[in-house]
């Protein structure tokens, strides 16, 4: 731009937040760059995303290639998601280097992608509201004043209620067994099992079609193949993939508008300010690191949107010198989630669902939910059967399952990691398996979140530090709504439940490290830092009640673009 | 320490001596998660034998240790066999091995033991030597500790052993050369297309 500004605004982050931002900035006439620290993927100017450099930016979706895309995703969950190698990893491009560190002080661990697209690469896109009573509770806004947020977001990914397979069924026979109803709610206020809402696009209509070329299927639509976690890259081109990753959604909207230039491998080591008298302290430039080449520069724009997530925008902020606030990441709620899982005989699952197996690997990861406001949300899920052994055996706060012993009043038998020949003859019951991960309402508590480490830096800055303790209030709700968990695979009819007990600190769901109303004013503003906005799940101000928190952070995404275009750039109007 | 001078020579490493320690004590404990199980294979088939030493999870193990930020294979292998010989030493048994080049006193373990010292040390205060020229703080070692159970089941089920001949080489280079022990023993099919399943079904009808 010749105004000395080398945008209107500069987001950092291409996931689940920033690019919604992007997209509806640009759709305002806005100039919009987007500074991402990970790959490219499916971006003809990045042909070998992970081996070379390739070009700076892209700015159009004429550099999209679904081909491309279909060759960096490959299907191979090591490939894809190993935390430390893997194309889905918070790590660099370039994967001869290592992840760049965190440190996780109880045993848990953080499960998040670099990369345009952000975690949403890989997340199930289960797109559930949040739960109104978790709104009444801490919210500076009502629940009422999202709900248009919402629908915007809903319409546009699109979300739509999810296809059922057999994981699914077998779920809603147990929900159905222990007394619970369907709900068609879409805000819920009381116990229900529904279909997910998800952001994947309606069955492919010619899959049940045996004449249907399924190797050269270029059509539009889901085929369940279970790859949702892996990286979807169905369809005919980048921007009608199945599953609305950002990368296949809010990114070619964005790019559509014509006003949004998109730099990946670019990691901001800096936020920086000015001062005027008018404003005060206000953000006015990046630093950016090229993570190839290790090129710094400086990049100047009126207003920056910070959509690093919950643990970079926090420690961003602090490597910035931003100034001090007391909750400054500090709140981080996780939703302690959990995982059981319950082993069926051939017989039973012959009555209940017709076929002798439940094949954890078909269909969509997760297409049903149930709803507990008060407690939680579960749901059945089933991957490939590294991740899935990984979620329902590998991790637990608990040891081993034979340091454990199960409680009369229990409703699991076994807790803790299974290994040895129990893990064999579990796993070899991996396609009698159903999987249920549950996320229980956590409170938001000061002590818990993200710090900095004093003295260890990588080329990012200093390292953060996730802390995470449990209240005995939060404990007790999530034993109970395990306990629901387990109760209704063994009314499914489970012959075998095995209860997890993850570490409370475990990150997928990474929330409120930036509150709305305590960091940000209600327009999701920094208080003391003017032109700095946050749009990523750590502005959230709670955990939601337990609902998966993407489409929330979203539809506040939309809202927050609004903000910033009606305070800075009143004469932007969307086209 | 005396207990590390078998892979000492003239106070260099002897890499062969090293490795060896390592990938033993590596071995020794993906055996003790994924073991070989003959009563399994009487039951259900001869695949069901196979176990973590077929499919080269120790080394997956290793590999993925080095890749982290701070390489920390060598280190591992330190402290599970310092929290073996401590755990011997508790049981009133003489730890104090002949020299030995291979993984000393955590392979000594029985496998439920071995289990027991990698629970023992998932924990702060249950990390008793930290070795010398680690920049990582106790802190810092519980994470990693607790990721290898992770580790062990996604090198063990993922396709990472069918990568053969490649598997060590860039991630980016590696071939699939055949389907994985563990693909065969659980039953999945490997990456899909598509699958003709769709169809809701009666229980999640609204009403």
């Amino acid at each position: 731009m010749d105004n000395g500004f080398d945008a209107d605004v500069i987001v950092i982050g291409a996931g689940g937040g920033g690019a919604v931002a992007a997209k509806e900035l640009g759709e305002r006439g806005l100039k919009v760059l987007i500074l991402e620290a990970g790959p490219w993927y499916g971006n003809r100017k990045w042909p070998e995303p992970n081996t070379s450099a390739g070009a700076q930016e892209s700015l159009s979706n004429e550099d999209l290639d679904i081909q491309l895309l279909k060759t960096n995703f490959t299907d191979l969950e090591d490939d894809m998601n190993d935390l430390i190698t893997g194309k889905f990893r918070w790590g660099p491009a370039d994967r001869s280097k290592g992840p760049w560190p965190r440190i996780i002080e109880k045993g848990g661990f953080v499960w998040q992608s670099a990369g345009v697209g952000g975690t949403t690469l890989l997340y199930f896109a289960n797109c559930p509201r949040a739960y109104p009573a978790a709104f009444e509770r801490e919210w500076p806004i009502s629940y009422e004043e999202m709900v248009p947020y919402y629908e915007e977001v809903e319409q546009t990914l699109p979300v739509r209620e999810a296809t059922a397979t057999s994981k699914e069924d077998l779920f809603l026979y147990g929900a159905r067994k222990m007394g619970f109803t369907y709900t068609n709610e879409i805000n819920l206020t009381k116990p229900g099992f529904r279909l997910q809402p998800n952001g994947i696009l309606g069955i492919n209509p010619m899959l049940n079609n045996p004449d249907f070329d399924l190797e050269n299927n270029q059509a539009v639509g889901c085929t369940l193949r279970g790859h949702c976690i892996n990286g979807c890259c169905i369809g005919p081109n980048v921007g009608s993939v199945a599953k609305r990753s950002t990368l296949v959604s809010y990114i070619p909207y964005a790019l559509a508008t014509g006003n949004v230039d998109i730099m990946p491998n670019s990691f901001v080591t800096a936020i920086h300010t000015g001062q005027n008298e008018e404003e005060g302290l206000f953000a006015s430039s990046v630093t950016v690191r090229n993570t190839w080449t290790g090129e710094i520069r400086e990049f100047k724009a009126k207003v920056i949107v910070l959509s690093a997530g919950s643990i970079e925008s926090p420690r961003l902020w602090l490597n910035s010198g931003l100034p001090e606030n007391e909750w400054v990441g500090k709140g981080l709620t996780t939703h302690m989630i959990d995982c059981v899982s319950g082993i069926f005989e051939e017989e039973d699952l012959m009555n209940i669902l017709g076929m002798s197996e439940v094949k954890p690997y078909a269909g969509q990861n997760s297409a049903a939910r149930m709803d507990y406001p008060g407690l939680g949300a579960f749901e059945p899920f089933g991957t490939s059967p590294g991740i899935n052994s990984t979620m329902i055996y590998g991790t637990s706060q608990k040891g081993y399952y034979f340091q454990n012993q199960t409680r009369e009043e229990e409703a699991w038998d076994r807790e803790g990691i299974i290994a040895g020949e129990l893990l064999k003859e579990f796993m070899r019951n991996y396609n009698k398996t159903l999987s249920i991960v549950v996320f229980s309402d956590d409170d938001v508590s000061q002590k818990n979140g993200v710090t900095l480490d004093p003295e260890r830096r990588d080329e990012n800055g200093y390292i953060p530090v996730i802390s995470y303790e449990i209240s005995d209030a939060d404990r007790e709700k999530r034993d109970q709504l395990v306990g629901l968990a387990a109760e209704l695979l063994k009314k499914a009819g489970a012959k075998t439940v095995s209860r997890a007990n993850w570490p409370p600190d475990v990150c997928a769901h990474i929330m409120s490290t930036m509150r709305i109303g305590f960091v940000t004013d209600t327009n999701c503003e920094a208080s003391q830092v003017k032109r700095l906005f946050i749009a990523d799940n750590s502005v959230l101000c709670n955990g939601l009640g337990g609902p998966n928190p993407t489409l929330t952070t979203q539809a506040l995404a939309v809202r927050t673009a609004e903000k910033i275009a009606e305070k800075y750039f009143p004469s932007a109007k969307k086209a | 320490m005396a207990d590390n001078s078998d892979g000492l020579k003239g106070g260099l490493y002897d890499e062969n001596s090293v490795y060896d320690y390592v990938v033993n004590t590596m071995k020794a404990y993906a055996d003790a998660m994924v073991p070989h199980s003959p009563d399994l294979a009487e039951l259900y088939g001869r695949i069901q034998f196979y176990g973590a030493v077929e499919s080269y999870t120790a080394e997956y193990l290793i590999m993925s240790l080095d890749s982290y930020p701070t390489p920390f294979a060598v280190a591992a292998a330190e402290i599970l066999n310092m929290a073996a010989k401590q755990y011997l030493m508790e049981k009133g048994e003489d730890p104090d091995l002949p020299k030995d080049p291979g993984g000393l006193y955590f392979s000594k373990l029985s496998q439920e033991d071995r289990l027991k010292i990698v629970d023992r040390i998932s924990s702060p205060g249950g990390i008793i030597y930290v070795p010398a020229g680690l920049t990582m703080k106790q802190e810092d070692i519980v994470p990693v500790i607790s990721a290898l159970n992770r580790l062990t089941m996604m090198g063990y089920y993922s396709e990472w052993s069918g990568y053969g001949s490649t598997r060590f080489i860039s991630p980016d280079k590696r071939m699939l050369e055949y389907r994985p022990i563990g693909w065969e023993q659980v039953g999945y099919p490997g990456p899909s297309k598509g699958y003709r399943i769709a169809g809701a079904f009666n229980f999640a009808q609204k009403k």
